[in-house]
């Protein structure tokens, strides 16, 4: 008998992975349920505008399926389908800015302001940093890449993606350590 | 604030899921785009089935075909053999005991993963 949806709500990630392994696509509707904001949400931070984040983000569960039965549950599967949207953005970005991450000019279109219910104060200090820096953050600070598997991802040398991070990690400090300090004195005012 | 305790700090920020009002519908459209391309692939098998089945079918009803694929083949084979042999080096090839059959059935699979390989490197790029 097919599992309803309330029986598949019920099962751990893993369990929901392998009956996708054997078909199931019910099963791997409902890993998309779980795991589609953080796909998408990754997207957008990484730079993509809202609708190329949600086209990537359906490749990559569409690709994640194709290949569910590489995932053995060693990492979590949103950690898992985020690493291969992340590869998706990265291919993309090659594509669209090869020369955005050289000259550090902006390659792609800036994102349009976040939708109110995806705000977060991350979204916002993101927006302070050039599309090289997000990137590249994102990539290692959200996707969980090495700096060698950004360059790899990315087609660029090593050492310009690690002064890509550094420059958009000090940015997200100051950024971030500002919005701490308001939201302090608010609380306190 | 140090290094580490930004880095963590910046991770979980980035590990926070936003809400998105459209989640269920987002889901739908993965799971419809999943169901159109099993239904294609589906299709895609039902035809090369029926393709292999009618040219199987004409095979058998068309002796003067079987007999010449059989003819092509085995001339071929001859073919290969002889070169095989005029290389000296590669006597081996010629003495093997294969069958025109083994030798279609090789270069089909020989092409089947050139076609595979270049479909990856496509991929890849």
């Amino acid at each position: 008998m097919a599992a309803t949806p309330r029986d598949l709500a019920g099962l751990h990630d893993l369990e929901l992975a392998n009956l996708s392994s054997a078909g199931g696509r019910a099963a791997f509707g409902e890993l998309v349920r779980r795991h589609g904001s953080a796909v998408r949400g990754l997207l957008r931070r990484m730079g993509a505008d809202a609708s190329t984040a949600d086209d990537l983000a359906q490749d990559a569960f569409l690709a994640a399926f194709e290949r569910i039965s590489e995932f053995r549950g060693e990492g979590s599967f949103a950690a898992w389908v985020k690493r291969i949207a992340a590869r998706l953005c990265a291919k993309r970005w090659r594509r669209a800015a090869r020369r955005a991450l050289a000259e550090d000019g902006p390659g792609i279109d800036p994102p349009p302001p976040a939708d109110a219910d995806a705000r977060i104060d991350l979204d916002e200090a993101l927006r302070a940093l050039t599309p090289a820096e997000r990137m590249c953050v994102s990539l290692c600070h959200g996707a969980g890449f090495s700096h060698a598997e950004a360059a790899e991802a990315l087609n660029t040398p090593l050492g310009t993606i690690k002064s890509h991070v550094k420059r958009g990690l000090d940015k997200l400090r100051e950024r971030l350590a500002a919005e701490g300090g308001q939201t302090e004195r608010q609380a306190n005012g | 604030m140090a290094e580490p305790e930004f880095e963590n700090r910046l991770s979980r920020l980035f590990a926070e899921t936003p809400a998105f009002a459209d989640a269920d519908r987002f889901a739908r459209r993965v799971e419809t785009r999943l169901d159109r391309t099993w239904a294609l692939r589906r299709a895609l098998i039902g035809i090369a089935g029926l393709g292999g089945g009618l040219v199987a079918a004409g095979q058998m009803l068309g002796a003067p075909l079987i007999d010449r694929v059989t003819g092509f083949s085995e001339a071929s084979l001859t073919n290969v053999s002889r070169g095989a042999r005029a290389l000296g080096g590669l006597r081996f090839v010629a003495d093997l005991p294969v069958g025109a059959e083994v030798m279609w059935t090789a270069a089909g699979l020989a092409v089947l993963a050139v076609v595979l390989v270049a479909a990856r490197a496509i991929e890849e790029v």
